[in-house]
Protein backbone atom coordinates (compact mmCIF):
# COMPACT_ATOMS: atom_id res chain seq x y z
CA UNK A 1 0.00 0.00 0.00
CA UNK A 2 1.54 3.25 -1.14
CA UNK A 3 1.70 6.20 1.22
CA UNK A 4 -0.48 8.92 -0.25
CA UNK A 5 1.81 11.61 1.21
CA UNK A 6 4.98 10.10 -0.26
CA UNK A 7 5.30 12.70 -3.00
CA UNK A 8 4.84 15.67 -0.68
CA UNK A 9 7.90 17.47 0.74
CA UNK A 10 8.83 16.41 4.28
CA UNK A 11 8.66 19.76 6.00
CA UNK A 12 6.10 21.92 7.74
CA UNK A 13 4.17 24.60 5.93
CA UNK A 14 5.44 28.16 6.09
CA UNK A 15 2.03 29.16 7.41
CA UNK A 16 2.35 26.75 10.31
CA UNK A 17 5.83 28.05 11.03
CA UNK A 18 4.50 31.58 11.11
CA UNK A 19 1.71 30.67 13.51
CA UNK A 20 4.20 28.79 15.66
CA UNK A 21 6.46 31.87 15.92
CA UNK A 22 3.48 33.97 16.94
CA UNK A 23 2.94 31.87 20.04
CA UNK A 24 4.10 33.03 23.42
CA UNK A 25 7.74 31.91 23.65
CA UNK A 26 8.46 30.43 27.05
CA UNK A 27 12.01 30.85 28.39
CA UNK A 28 13.74 29.47 31.47
CA UNK A 29 13.68 31.55 34.60
CA UNK A 30 16.65 33.66 35.68
CA UNK A 31 17.26 31.31 38.64
CA UNK A 32 17.53 28.37 36.32
CA UNK A 33 19.95 30.26 34.09
CA UNK A 34 22.10 31.21 37.07
CA UNK A 35 22.14 27.66 38.37
CA UNK A 36 23.34 26.32 35.03
CA UNK A 37 25.94 29.05 34.57
CA UNK A 38 27.35 28.54 38.05
CA UNK A 39 27.53 24.80 37.39
CA UNK A 40 29.44 25.53 34.16
CA UNK A 41 31.91 27.79 35.97
CA UNK A 42 32.54 25.42 38.89
CA UNK A 43 32.98 22.40 36.61
CA UNK A 44 35.38 24.34 34.42
CA UNK A 45 37.57 25.25 37.41
CA UNK A 46 37.65 21.69 38.73
CA UNK A 47 38.48 20.37 35.26
CA UNK A 48 41.42 22.77 35.08
CA UNK A 49 42.71 21.42 38.38
CA UNK A 50 42.24 17.82 37.20
CA UNK A 51 44.12 18.46 33.98
CA UNK A 52 47.23 19.66 35.80
CA UNK A 53 49.61 16.71 35.42
CA UNK A 54 52.91 16.82 37.23
CA UNK A 55 55.58 15.14 35.14
CA UNK A 56 58.20 13.39 37.20
CA UNK A 57 61.50 14.32 35.58
CA UNK A 58 63.94 12.66 37.97
CA UNK A 59 67.49 11.57 37.14
CA UNK A 60 66.52 7.87 37.02
CA UNK A 61 63.60 8.54 34.67
CA UNK A 62 65.64 10.71 32.31
CA UNK A 63 68.48 8.19 32.02
CA UNK A 64 66.47 5.01 32.40
CA UNK A 65 67.71 3.35 29.20
CA UNK A 66 71.49 3.81 29.74
CA UNK A 67 71.14 2.83 33.41
CA UNK A 68 69.14 -0.30 32.71
CA UNK A 69 71.52 -1.30 29.90
CA UNK A 70 74.57 -0.84 32.12
CA UNK A 71 72.94 -2.85 34.91
CA UNK A 72 72.18 -5.68 32.49
CA UNK A 73 75.77 -5.75 31.21
CA UNK A 74 77.12 -5.76 34.76
CA UNK A 75 74.82 -8.62 35.70
CA UNK A 76 75.81 -10.78 32.75
CA UNK A 77 79.52 -10.03 33.27
CA UNK A 78 79.27 -10.98 36.95
CA UNK A 79 77.55 -14.23 36.08
CA UNK A 80 80.27 -15.08 33.57
CA UNK A 81 83.04 -14.27 36.06
CA UNK A 82 81.44 -16.38 38.78
CA UNK A 83 80.94 -19.37 36.51
CA UNK A 84 84.19 -18.99 34.60
CA UNK A 85 85.94 -22.05 36.10
CA UNK A 86 83.00 -24.38 35.54
CA UNK A 87 82.65 -23.25 31.96
CA UNK A 88 86.30 -23.76 31.21
CA UNK A 89 86.33 -27.14 32.87
CA UNK A 90 83.35 -28.33 30.86
CA UNK A 91 84.86 -27.15 27.63
CA UNK A 92 88.33 -28.43 28.43
CA UNK A 93 89.68 -31.64 26.93
CA UNK A 94 91.29 -32.47 30.25
CA UNK A 95 88.05 -33.02 32.05
CA UNK A 96 88.93 -36.65 32.32
CA UNK A 97 92.12 -35.94 34.26
CA UNK A 98 90.65 -35.62 37.76
CA UNK A 99 88.89 -38.96 37.36
CA UNK A 100 92.09 -40.54 36.22
CA UNK A 101 94.00 -39.06 39.12
CA UNK A 102 91.43 -40.30 41.59
CA UNK A 103 91.54 -43.79 40.08
CA UNK A 104 95.29 -43.80 40.27
CA UNK A 105 95.17 -42.89 43.90
CA UNK A 106 92.86 -45.81 44.61
CA UNK A 107 95.42 -48.29 43.37
CA UNK A 108 98.36 -46.97 45.36
CA UNK A 109 99.65 -48.13 48.68
CA UNK A 110 98.11 -46.47 51.74
CA UNK A 111 101.33 -44.77 52.81
CA UNK A 112 101.86 -43.16 49.46
CA UNK A 113 98.23 -42.15 49.23
CA UNK A 114 98.45 -40.40 52.52
CA UNK A 115 101.63 -38.63 51.53
CA UNK A 116 100.08 -37.49 48.29
CA UNK A 117 96.89 -36.37 50.02
CA UNK A 118 98.96 -34.12 52.24
CA UNK A 119 100.58 -32.53 49.24
CA UNK A 120 97.33 -32.31 47.26
CA UNK A 121 95.82 -29.16 48.80
CA UNK A 122 98.89 -27.17 47.99
CA UNK A 123 99.06 -28.44 44.45
CA UNK A 124 95.39 -27.81 43.88
CA UNK A 125 95.70 -24.31 45.23
CA UNK A 126 98.62 -23.66 42.99
CA UNK A 127 96.71 -25.06 40.03
CA UNK A 128 93.82 -22.69 40.74
CA UNK A 129 96.16 -19.72 40.89
CA UNK A 130 97.74 -20.83 37.65
CA UNK A 131 94.39 -20.86 35.93
CA UNK A 132 93.79 -17.31 36.97
CA UNK A 133 97.17 -16.00 35.91
CA UNK A 134 97.90 -15.59 32.26
CA UNK A 135 101.65 -15.75 32.57
CA UNK A 136 102.37 -19.37 31.79
CA UNK A 137 106.07 -19.29 32.53
CA UNK A 138 105.67 -17.84 35.96
CA UNK A 139 102.95 -20.36 36.74
CA UNK A 140 105.11 -23.27 35.68
CA UNK A 141 107.97 -22.16 37.89
CA UNK A 142 105.74 -21.81 40.88
CA UNK A 143 104.20 -25.20 40.18
CA UNK A 144 107.59 -26.86 40.15
CA UNK A 145 108.54 -25.42 43.47
CA UNK A 146 105.31 -26.52 45.10
CA UNK A 147 105.56 -29.97 43.57
CA UNK A 148 109.06 -30.50 44.88
CA UNK A 149 108.00 -29.30 48.31
CA UNK A 150 105.10 -31.70 48.37
CA UNK A 151 107.18 -34.69 47.42
CA UNK A 152 109.89 -33.80 49.90
CA UNK A 153 107.33 -33.54 52.62
CA UNK A 154 105.84 -36.86 51.65
CA UNK A 155 109.27 -38.51 51.78
CA UNK A 156 109.94 -37.00 55.18
CA UNK A 157 106.64 -38.20 56.55
CA UNK A 158 107.17 -41.68 55.33
CA UNK A 159 110.73 -41.86 56.66
CA UNK A 160 109.61 -40.62 60.07
CA UNK A 161 107.05 -43.38 60.21
CA UNK A 162 109.74 -45.86 59.36
CA UNK A 163 108.49 -46.61 55.91
CA UNK A 164 110.17 -49.25 53.77
CA UNK A 165 112.45 -48.68 50.80
CA UNK A 166 109.84 -49.68 48.27
CA UNK A 167 107.73 -46.65 49.10
CA UNK A 168 110.76 -44.41 48.82
CA UNK A 169 111.53 -45.83 45.45
CA UNK A 170 107.99 -45.15 44.27
CA UNK A 171 108.18 -41.60 45.46
CA UNK A 172 111.52 -41.21 43.79
CA UNK A 173 110.09 -42.46 40.55
CA UNK A 174 107.35 -39.86 40.89
CA UNK A 175 109.83 -37.05 41.40
CA UNK A 176 112.05 -38.27 38.58
CA UNK A 177 109.35 -38.36 35.94
CA UNK A 178 110.32 -35.72 33.39
CA UNK A 179 106.86 -34.63 32.08
CA UNK A 180 105.92 -33.23 35.46
CA UNK A 181 107.88 -30.07 34.79
CA UNK A 182 106.19 -29.22 31.54
CA UNK A 183 102.77 -30.86 31.74
CA UNK A 184 99.68 -29.44 33.41
CA UNK A 185 99.25 -29.87 37.13
CA UNK A 186 96.63 -32.63 37.04
CA UNK A 187 98.56 -34.85 34.63
CA UNK A 188 101.81 -34.30 36.45
CA UNK A 189 100.51 -35.89 39.61
CA UNK A 190 99.89 -39.20 37.92
CA UNK A 191 103.00 -40.87 36.54
CA UNK A 192 103.17 -43.29 33.66
CA UNK A 193 103.58 -46.18 36.04
CA UNK A 194 100.49 -45.21 37.99
CA UNK A 195 98.52 -44.90 34.82
CA UNK A 196 99.61 -48.33 33.71
CA UNK A 197 98.76 -49.70 37.15
CA UNK A 198 95.29 -48.27 36.86
CA UNK A 199 94.93 -49.69 33.39
CA UNK A 200 95.93 -53.08 34.73
CA UNK A 201 93.30 -52.92 37.44
CA UNK A 202 90.64 -52.00 34.88
CA UNK A 203 91.68 -54.94 32.72
CA UNK A 204 91.47 -57.24 35.72
CA UNK A 205 87.98 -55.97 36.43
CA UNK A 206 87.13 -56.34 32.72
CA UNK A 207 85.91 -52.75 32.45
CA UNK A 208 86.74 -52.60 28.78
CA UNK A 209 85.08 -49.31 27.94
CA UNK A 210 86.83 -47.42 30.70
CA UNK A 211 90.07 -49.19 29.93
CA UNK A 212 89.87 -48.23 26.26
CA UNK A 213 89.36 -44.58 27.18
CA UNK A 214 92.33 -44.79 29.54
CA UNK A 215 94.54 -46.34 26.86
CA UNK A 216 93.77 -43.49 24.50
CA UNK A 217 94.46 -40.99 27.23
CA UNK A 218 97.77 -42.63 28.20
CA UNK A 219 98.87 -42.70 24.56
CA UNK A 220 98.39 -38.97 24.42
CA UNK A 221 99.82 -38.16 27.82
CA UNK A 222 102.80 -40.56 27.90
CA UNK A 223 104.27 -40.97 24.42
CA UNK A 224 107.53 -42.12 26.04
CA UNK A 225 105.85 -45.48 26.78
CA UNK A 226 106.41 -46.39 23.13
CA UNK A 227 110.08 -46.39 23.82
CA UNK A 228 111.35 -49.91 24.45
CA UNK A 229 113.81 -48.62 27.03
CA UNK A 230 110.99 -47.40 29.26
CA UNK A 231 110.58 -49.64 32.33
CA UNK A 232 106.82 -49.86 31.83
CA UNK A 233 107.06 -50.60 28.11
CA UNK A 234 106.29 -54.29 28.28
CA UNK A 235 103.36 -53.94 30.69
CA UNK A 236 101.92 -51.07 28.68
CA UNK A 237 102.22 -52.99 25.42
CA UNK A 238 100.58 -56.11 26.83
CA UNK A 239 97.74 -54.25 28.47
CA UNK A 240 97.03 -51.92 25.58
CA UNK A 241 96.86 -54.84 23.16
CA UNK A 242 94.43 -56.56 25.48
CA UNK A 243 92.23 -53.50 25.68
CA UNK A 244 92.21 -52.34 22.08
CA UNK A 245 91.33 -55.83 20.81
CA UNK A 246 89.61 -57.48 23.72
CA UNK A 247 89.12 -61.04 22.69
CA UNK A 248 86.12 -62.43 24.48
CA UNK A 249 86.76 -65.94 25.60
CA UNK A 250 84.48 -68.28 23.71
CA UNK A 251 82.22 -70.13 26.06
CA UNK A 252 82.46 -73.87 25.50
CA UNK A 253 79.24 -75.79 25.94
CA UNK A 254 79.30 -78.36 28.72
CA UNK A 255 78.45 -81.11 26.31
CA UNK A 256 81.71 -80.48 24.37
CA UNK A 257 83.93 -80.77 27.43
CA UNK B 1 21.50 26.97 -0.78
CA UNK B 2 22.01 30.11 1.28
CA UNK B 3 20.21 28.48 4.21
CA UNK B 4 22.53 25.49 4.07
CA UNK B 5 25.57 27.76 4.13
CA UNK B 6 24.12 29.63 7.10
CA UNK B 7 23.44 26.38 8.92
CA UNK B 8 27.03 25.22 8.37
CA UNK B 9 28.37 28.53 9.62
CA UNK B 10 26.13 28.33 12.68
CA UNK B 11 27.33 24.81 13.38
CA UNK B 12 30.95 25.91 13.07
CA UNK B 13 30.33 28.74 15.53
CA UNK B 14 28.74 26.33 18.01
CA UNK B 15 31.63 23.92 17.78
CA UNK B 16 34.13 26.70 18.20
CA UNK B 17 32.32 27.98 21.28
CA UNK B 18 32.22 24.49 22.72
CA UNK B 19 35.92 23.90 22.17
CA UNK B 20 36.67 27.29 23.72
CA UNK B 21 34.64 26.33 26.76
CA UNK B 22 36.45 23.00 27.05
CA UNK B 23 39.70 25.02 27.16
CA UNK B 24 38.38 27.06 30.07
CA UNK B 25 36.53 29.98 28.47
CA UNK B 26 33.31 30.29 30.47
CA UNK B 27 32.04 33.20 28.38
CA UNK B 28 31.98 30.88 25.35
CA UNK B 29 29.61 28.61 27.20
CA UNK B 30 27.46 31.55 28.15
CA UNK B 31 27.13 32.51 24.49
CA UNK B 32 26.25 28.95 23.59
CA UNK B 33 23.70 28.75 26.37
CA UNK B 34 22.00 32.02 25.46
CA UNK B 35 21.73 30.84 21.87
CA UNK B 36 20.07 27.49 22.58
CA UNK B 37 18.35 27.85 25.93
CA UNK B 38 14.92 28.94 24.62
CA UNK B 39 14.56 26.19 22.05
CA UNK B 40 15.65 23.45 24.41
CA UNK B 41 13.45 24.76 27.19
CA UNK B 42 10.36 24.74 24.96
CA UNK B 43 11.30 21.29 23.65
CA UNK B 44 10.76 19.97 27.17
CA UNK B 45 7.94 22.23 28.33
CA UNK B 46 5.71 21.60 25.30
CA UNK B 47 6.13 17.84 25.49
CA UNK B 48 5.82 17.43 29.23
CA UNK B 49 2.81 18.72 31.12
CA UNK B 50 4.72 18.90 34.39
CA UNK B 51 6.68 22.17 34.36
CA UNK B 52 8.89 21.17 37.28
CA UNK B 53 9.88 17.91 35.59
CA UNK B 54 10.50 19.77 32.33
CA UNK B 55 12.83 22.18 34.10
CA UNK B 56 14.64 19.34 35.87
CA UNK B 57 15.25 17.59 32.58
CA UNK B 58 16.32 20.85 31.00
CA UNK B 59 18.88 21.45 33.78
CA UNK B 60 20.06 17.86 33.60
CA UNK B 61 20.66 18.20 29.88
CA UNK B 62 22.88 21.23 30.33
CA UNK B 63 24.63 19.49 33.21
CA UNK B 64 25.56 16.63 30.93
CA UNK B 65 26.77 19.03 28.29
CA UNK B 66 29.00 20.73 30.85
CA UNK B 67 30.42 17.43 32.12
CA UNK B 68 31.09 16.10 28.65
CA UNK B 69 32.61 19.33 27.34
CA UNK B 70 36.19 18.12 27.83
CA UNK B 71 35.52 15.00 25.73
CA UNK B 72 33.35 16.71 23.13
CA UNK B 73 34.25 15.72 19.56
CA UNK B 74 33.54 17.99 16.65
CA UNK B 75 32.44 15.11 14.44
CA UNK B 76 28.75 15.82 15.16
CA UNK B 77 26.88 19.10 15.05
CA UNK B 78 26.49 20.66 18.48
CA UNK B 79 22.71 20.96 18.19
CA UNK B 80 22.42 17.31 17.15
CA UNK B 81 24.46 16.31 20.17
CA UNK B 82 22.50 18.61 22.51
CA UNK B 83 19.04 17.45 21.40
CA UNK B 84 20.12 13.83 21.39
CA UNK B 85 21.00 14.16 25.08
CA UNK B 86 17.60 15.80 25.65
CA UNK B 87 15.77 13.10 23.68
CA UNK B 88 17.49 10.31 25.64
CA UNK B 89 16.62 11.94 28.96
CA UNK B 90 13.03 12.32 27.86
CA UNK B 91 12.83 8.68 26.77
CA UNK B 92 14.24 7.55 30.11
CA UNK B 93 11.55 9.48 31.96
CA UNK B 94 8.83 8.27 29.63
CA UNK B 95 9.84 4.73 30.47
CA UNK B 96 9.92 5.49 34.19
CA UNK B 97 6.64 7.42 34.36
CA UNK B 98 3.30 6.54 32.87
CA UNK B 99 2.83 8.26 29.50
CA UNK B 100 -0.64 9.43 30.51
CA UNK B 101 0.75 11.32 33.49
CA UNK B 102 3.74 12.61 31.58
CA UNK B 103 2.10 13.97 28.47
CA UNK B 104 -0.81 15.69 30.13
CA UNK B 105 -2.74 17.97 27.91
CA UNK B 106 -1.88 21.64 28.06
CA UNK B 107 -5.48 22.38 27.25
CA UNK B 108 -8.45 20.58 28.71
CA UNK B 109 -11.42 19.45 26.74
CA UNK B 110 -13.54 21.94 28.64
CA UNK B 111 -11.89 24.79 26.82
CA UNK B 112 -14.12 26.16 24.10
CA UNK B 113 -13.50 28.42 21.12
CA UNK B 114 -14.03 31.59 23.21
CA UNK B 115 -10.86 31.03 25.08
CA UNK B 116 -8.88 31.37 21.83
CA UNK B 117 -10.22 34.85 21.07
CA UNK B 118 -7.54 37.52 21.41
CA UNK B 119 -7.97 40.07 24.13
CA UNK B 120 -7.13 42.98 21.83
CA UNK B 121 -10.40 43.42 19.95
CA UNK B 122 -9.15 46.60 18.31
CA UNK B 123 -6.51 44.82 16.23
CA UNK B 124 -6.85 44.71 12.44
CA UNK B 125 -8.51 41.61 10.96
CA UNK B 126 -5.35 39.97 9.62
CA UNK B 127 -3.46 40.38 12.85
CA UNK B 128 -6.51 39.17 14.71
CA UNK B 129 -6.75 36.08 12.54
CA UNK B 130 -3.02 35.25 12.91
CA UNK B 131 -3.18 35.70 16.64
CA UNK B 132 -6.17 33.41 16.96
CA UNK B 133 -4.63 30.80 14.71
CA UNK B 134 -1.39 30.87 16.74
CA UNK B 135 -3.37 30.12 19.87
CA UNK B 136 -5.32 27.44 18.04
CA UNK B 137 -2.06 25.91 16.83
CA UNK B 138 -0.79 25.64 20.39
CA UNK B 139 -3.90 23.70 21.28
CA UNK B 140 -3.64 21.52 18.20
CA UNK B 141 0.03 20.71 18.94
CA UNK B 142 -0.97 19.39 22.33
CA UNK B 143 -3.35 16.99 20.60
CA UNK B 144 -0.64 15.51 18.37
CA UNK B 145 0.78 12.04 19.04
CA UNK B 146 4.03 12.19 21.02
CA UNK B 147 6.37 11.19 18.19
CA UNK B 148 4.82 13.71 15.78
CA UNK B 149 4.94 16.41 18.43
CA UNK B 150 8.64 15.74 18.99
CA UNK B 151 9.34 15.93 15.27
CA UNK B 152 7.53 19.28 15.10
CA UNK B 153 9.40 20.71 18.08
CA UNK B 154 12.76 19.57 16.75
CA UNK B 155 11.98 21.21 13.45
CA UNK B 156 10.61 24.44 14.88
CA UNK B 157 12.92 24.90 17.89
CA UNK B 158 16.07 23.09 16.84
CA UNK B 159 15.84 24.05 13.18
CA UNK B 160 16.45 20.44 12.12
CA UNK B 161 15.66 19.01 8.70
CA UNK B 162 14.16 15.55 8.34
CA UNK B 163 17.66 14.04 8.28
CA UNK B 164 18.62 15.87 11.45
CA UNK B 165 15.49 14.76 13.25
CA UNK B 166 16.13 11.17 12.21
CA UNK B 167 19.64 11.43 13.63
CA UNK B 168 18.49 12.87 16.95
CA UNK B 169 15.58 10.49 17.45
CA UNK B 170 17.40 7.48 16.06
CA UNK B 171 14.91 6.38 13.44
CA UNK B 172 15.01 6.06 9.67
CA UNK B 173 14.68 9.06 7.40
CA UNK B 174 11.53 7.70 5.83
CA UNK B 175 9.84 7.27 9.19
CA UNK B 176 10.80 10.82 10.10
CA UNK B 177 9.41 12.23 6.86
CA UNK B 178 6.22 10.32 7.41
CA UNK B 179 5.86 11.76 10.93
CA UNK B 180 6.44 15.28 9.62
CA UNK B 181 3.84 14.88 6.85
CA UNK B 182 1.19 13.51 9.18
CA UNK B 183 1.89 16.19 11.79
CA UNK B 184 1.74 18.93 9.17
CA UNK B 185 -1.53 17.60 7.80
CA UNK B 186 -3.11 17.12 11.22
CA UNK B 187 -2.13 20.56 12.48
CA UNK B 188 -3.46 22.37 9.43
CA UNK B 189 -6.73 20.47 9.57
CA UNK B 190 -7.04 21.08 13.30
CA UNK B 191 -6.31 24.81 13.08
CA UNK B 192 -8.73 25.32 10.15
CA UNK B 193 -11.45 23.40 11.89
CA UNK B 194 -11.03 25.39 15.10
CA UNK B 195 -10.81 28.64 13.14
CA UNK B 196 -14.08 27.82 11.43
CA UNK B 197 -15.67 27.38 14.84
CA UNK B 198 -14.34 30.76 15.93
CA UNK B 199 -15.67 32.47 12.82
CA UNK B 200 -19.07 30.87 13.25
CA UNK B 201 -19.27 32.21 16.76
CA UNK B 202 -18.34 35.75 15.67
Amino acid sequence: MKDENADKPAEFDAELKLWYRDQAQETPSAELDDAIMSLAKSTNQSTKADNLVVVDNSFWRRHRWPISSAASVMFVATLLLINQDETQELLSDESYAPVMMQMALDTQEPELQEALRKSEPRTMMSAFSLDEQQDQLQGTAQHEVVQVDAITEAVTDVSIQGGNGDVKAKIKSLSDSKPIKTMPQRDAVVSAKQAVNHLESLVKQKQWVEAEKLVLKIRKAYPQLKNEDHPQYLRWKTLSEQVIIPLPKPSVPASDK
Amino acid sequence: MAEAVNETAEADVDQQLMSQYSQGDTSAFESLYQKHKGGLYRYFVRQIGDLQLAEDLYQETWGRVIKAASSYETSAKFTTWLYRIAHNLLIDHVRAVKPVDLFSEAFTEEQDADSFLPSDTQAPDTQFEEGVKAKLLKHCISLLPTVQKEALLLSMEGGFTAGGIAEVVGISLEATKSRIRYANQSLKACVMSKWQEVENER
